[in-house]
């Protein structure tokens, strides 16, 4: 079975992965071993049983991300790229579509510090402009 | 097969079930709506304007998107776009701006992969590496701001972003805390938990990954909380001295 499968990163009812493949189940999975690991609290959940409740159709599961694809059969997915390396690792037995998360700037260049990076996009994002280097570490 | 989870229409019910379906996770209910819906309305809420003038205030105009960014309900192009129809380009720069930090947060970890967890580079200062201690985890250190960031913490899941740096700033260098175990704890019990974001900022603050370590005084306390712990407060206050002094204090002459 193929299958969408929705990580914390792509909680979107207007996902653009739901009008590309219209007739793929979504599976959305509360993985066990990640919610121990990173120290979830409750209120981290209920934040994304409140997400999942607007996206139509999603099945929600609980339990360890690879056993709960198994135990339904899944043997190709589609989902979003993510540096999570909990979703990879489950997916490692899977047939996997991975599709780039909508990009916010166009950068190339490598990464040094922010203000760096800030030079280079910012007359993509806001036009030119003279301005003090800070975060606001006031 | 494995059980499906139910998630009622209802949000009370909803909140309700989830508690039921993972009762190893405690705590109060979530205050804040997930969801796009709920993301739309804060964006339609924020005033690029006003966030440029106050955002470093406890009671400014902070926009709260960083819970439906995290979880893809908005994203960072819809935010920019939202600032960009209500106010010229200039006038939303600074608003663009920490959504561009964001963004290079996230190609930060991208690059580095689960490096981000370890010191990106060599402290500038010596830092400690005691593990978090029971008295901030639990928000008894005495010192009435720490503490009320801790409690806000575990019961909305939310701080906002100066009393953020202050904490991490307090458990980093007052403390002489590992950054890592207290940007553990405190990326689990916030809603917006971002692995890039809380962890790289824990270590800008710990000059790992930023070129001097970053550290507050009561007067900055004081401005931008208006007033509301110190006024009252009877602790013996360890932020109550200048930079130079707390810096000498805190890293000894190497950071002077």
């Amino acid at each position: 079975m193929r299958i969408i499968l929705l990580h914390d990163e792509m909680l979107n009812p207007e996902h653009a992965l739901f009008s590309l493949h219209p007739d793929l189940p979504r599976v959305f999975v509360f993985d066990t071993q990640q919610l121990t690991r990173d120290q979830f609290s409750l209120r981290r959940v209920q934040f994304m049983a409140d997400c999942l409740a607007e996206i139509e159709g999603v099945q929600v599961y609980q339990g360890q991300t690879a056993d709960v694809l198994a135990a339904l059969g899944v043997t190709a997915v589609v989902t979003q790229r993510t540096p999570q390396l909990h979703v990879s690792a489950a997916l490692a037995a899977m047939q996997v579509e991975w599709h780039d998360e909508p990009t916010f700037v166009d950068f190339r260049g490598k990464l040094k510090r922010f203000m760096h990076f800030w030079k280079a996009v910012e007359p993509q994002l806001v036009g030119v402009r003279d301005e003090p280097d800070s975060r606001d570490a006031a | 097969m494995p059980e499906q989870l139910y998630l009622p229409a209802d949000r009370a019910s909803r909140l309700a079930s989830i508690r039921a379906a993972f009762p190893g996770l405690e705590g109060p209910d979530c205050p804040t709506p997930g969801g796009r819906a709920a993301g739309l309305l804060r964006l339609q809420r924020v005033d690029p304007v006003a966030y440029d003038r106050s955002r470093n205030f406890l009671d400014g105009a902070v926009t709260g998107l960083s819970p439906y960014v995290r979880h893809g309900c908005i994203t960072l192009g819809e935010a920019r776009a939202h600032s960009l129809r209500v106010v010229p380009a200039q006038r939303a720069w600074k608003f663009i701006f920490e959504l561009a930090w964001r963004d290079f947060w996230r190609r930060v970890w991208k690059s580095l992969g689960p490096a981000v967890r370890k010191d990106v580079e060599r402290p500038k200062v010596a830092l400690g590496q005691a593990p978090l201690p029971d008295d901030v985890r639990e928000g008894r250190t005495g010192l009435p701001c720490m503490d009320a960031t801790v409690r806000q913490l575990v019961d909305e899941g939310y701080v906002h972003n100066h009393a953020r740096m202050w904490f991490a700033s307090y458990c980093v260098h007052f403390r002489k805390l590992s950054w890592r175990s207290c940007a553990d704890w405190f990326m689990g019990h916030l809603i917006d938990g971002d692995l890039a974001s809380n962890h790289l900022s824990w270590q800008w603050v710990a000059s790992t990954f930023g070129a001097k370590p970053y550290i507050f005084n009561k007067e900055n306390v004081v401005k931008y909380s208006g007033n509301r712990w110190c006024a009252g407060c009877t602790a013996r206050c360890p932020f109550d001295d200048s930079y130079p002094a707390l810096s000498r204090r805190l890293f000894g002459e190497e950071a002077t």
